[in-house]
């Protein structure tokens, strides 16, 4: 079974959620999809078990073989290849999305692909947890291939959760697609709200089941609530604020591992997940 | 005219929260709302409508059943797996994965496929109390490369410009992907909220690396100090080793959820000393500048 976790907003205890529902329901693969800024081994803090390097292939040009007919250039759909008449043509790394279309149009056979390094895999684990967790180097734009990368390592026959990336775009539709069952985690305010209902879009378009987790569930109004009923979406948990469950978040320590009240409650979610699911 | 984007890394430490309070403490303003995935400064700026325009961002693939022999050579190409062969046995793009890198469309020996403009999204341009204001909505699960925000802020610059504008505030997006570099890119300075837990330390030092390589002067706002109050010394101490300056340190107040429900800033709550506070940001700001 594979169980993302989601957020239409940013910080609203998504990676928490992850984390405790993986401590719940152990032995699980955990996946850190959210490349940018992966913070699950945070929460974890496992050490690491091994790592390896991520990369795409990239156009290289041979100056030989390249007689500046701009082709390559004029193909490229984003504007990723460079000519400089007579002097250099080249492929700007942070643009360029691996689509391999400038090598079919060089009618000269100038150009080959090498790999490029875009960022890291790295592998944790702990409390029977393995963690795969993506990470894309500072300054690279594109996060969608490593997270398409983390898919295809996926161990076969294990119970999977994902931590997906915040938002509703594209990326999330990657880290969800492949999920029996998509958690989405909310907190009861505007913001939470409105981006709730833009992640439901992308669950919604997919056909997944969805149940949300209110986090934060006593600081706003009922609005999520009333949305839940209206959809016929199930509130999987409720989490009330607590300085306490605050205060080991920022030191890395998630609720199910802190306290024997929320480790209870993970496993029956992670159950309650697992009967929905058959 | 000078641009100021707001930023953090991790989402949901109260960026918006800060850009919500700035905009009615900054005068003679544009406001952009660079989050296109999750656009939430409306929610708090009492925006009217003046206009919104459908956005487009690139093409997508459309293969011709009628046409398509079945031959493969496009789905054995395209490196994003976005062709698949459908329930009917007809070759189909998923519009979700396509790149529109025409890659299908070179390759294909009968000219079945077409590639069309695609609707990604809306931006629009709203009148708020605090200044106009450009926010996008990026369609649900559409790609967030960063060129609806370049799109955003040349339209806020043009406006600014026109309206002779000192200020353009951009609410930035969480993550360092491609939709924040776009947000960073030739701002004058950056504002960085963070809050004192080890995972929002962790996505700050990574956007800040990011602003430096872009040579952008970036003040740090501590937003929630209550929550760990030796982490908030742990991001002095880092901060000051970077000679970055501290903007001001805001503790949790209940109020200010309680306002945001109403659609209010900070502000409005009326409490001198958190007023103070989030002065204190713009005016310890001007002097970085
Ligand atoms: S591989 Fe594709 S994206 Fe990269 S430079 Fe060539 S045509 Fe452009
Ligand atoms: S345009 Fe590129 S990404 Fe889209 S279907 Fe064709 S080959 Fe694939």
């Amino acid at each position: 079974m594979i169980v993302s976790v989601a957020s239409g907003k940013g910080g609203t205890g998504k990676t928490t959620v992850a984390i405790s529902m993986a401590i719940a329901a152990a032995p699980v693969t955990l996946i850190d999809a959210d490349v940018e800024e992966p913070n699950a081994n945070i929460l974890l803090r496992a050490p690491k078990r091994n790592v390896t390097g991520f990369s795409v292939p990239f156009p290289i040009v041979d100056p030989l073989r390249c007689d500046y007919c701009e082709k390559c250039a004029e193909f490229c759909a984003y504007n990723a290849m460079i000519v400089l008449k007579g002097l250099k043509v080249f492929a700007a790394p942070e643009i360029c999305k691996s689509c391999g279309g400038c090598i079919l149009v060089c009618p000269k056979d100038a150009i080959s692909e090498k790999p490029r390094k875009m960022g890291l895999i790295n592998y944790y684990s702990r409390l029977n947890v393995n963690l795969i967790e993506g990470e894309i180097n500072v300054g690279e734009a594109v996060a969608k291939p490593l997270i398409n990368e983390l898919f295809r390592r996926l161990p076969e026959g294990n119970n999977i959760i994902v931590d997906c990336p915040p938002g509703s775009a594209h990326s999330v539709v990657e880290s969800t697609r492949s999920a029996d069952f998509v958690v989405l985690v909310t907190e009861p305010t505007p913001f939470g709200l409105h981006d709730l209902i833009e992640a439901l879009k992308v669950t919604d378009s997919l056909k997944k089941p969805v149940g949300i987790i209110i986090n934060r569930s006593d600081i706003g109004d009922n609005k999520i609530e009333i949305l839940s009923e209206e959809k016929n979406i199930p509130i999987l948990m409720k989490i009330p604020y607590s300085s306490e469950i605050a205060r080991k978040y920022s030191q890395g320590i998630p609720p199910a591992e802190f306290s024997d009240y929320w480790r209870e409650e993970f496993i029956k979610l992670w159950h309650n997940i697992m009967e929905i699911v058959e | 005219m000078k641009q100021i984007v707001i930023t953090s890394g991790k989402g949901g430490t109260g960026k918006t929260t800060v850009v919500s309070a700035l905009a009615r403490i900054v005068k003679s303003k544009i406001l952009v709302d660079a989050d296109v995935d999750a656009a939430n400064l409306e929610i708090v700026t009492n925006p009217k409508l003046l206009g919104s325009e459908p956005y487009s961002e690139g093409l997508k693939a459309f293969i011709d059943t009628d046409k398509c022999i079945k031959c493969d050579i496009c789905r054995q190409k395209c490196r994003f797996n976005a062709i698949i062969i459908n329930d009917q046995g007809n070759y189909e793009v998923t519009d979700y994965s396509c790149e529109g890198c025409k890659v299908c469309e070179l390759v294909c020996p009968v000219e079945a496929v077409s590639l069309n403009e695609f609707s990604s999204g809306l931006i629009k341009h709203s009148h708020t109390p605090f200044g106009n204001l450009w926010h996008g909505e990026l369609f649900a699960g559409r790609d967030n490369s960063g060129k609806m925000v370049t799109h955003l802020r040349q339209k806020g610059k043009d406006e600014a410009l026109d309206k002779k504008a000192d200020w353009i505030l951009i609410d930035g997006a969480p993550g360092i992907g491609c939709q924040v570099i776009a947000s960073i890119t030739g701002v004058d300075a950056a504002i960085a909220v963070a809050e004192p837990t080890l995972s929002a330390i962790h996505d700050m030092r990574r956007i800040i690396e990011l602003t430096s390589n872009f040579k952008v002067p970036v003040g740090i706002v501590i937003n929630k100090v209550d929550i760990n109050p030796s982490l908030v010394l742990e991001i002095k101490d880092w901060a000051r080793s970077m000679k970055l300056p501290i903007l001001a340190e805001i503790p949790i107040d209940k109020r200010i959820v309680k306002f945001m429900i109403q659609r209010m800033s900070p502000i409005e709550i009326g409490d001198e000393f958190l007023t103070g506070l989030y002065e204190s940001i713009w005016n310890n700001f001007l002097e970085i500048l």
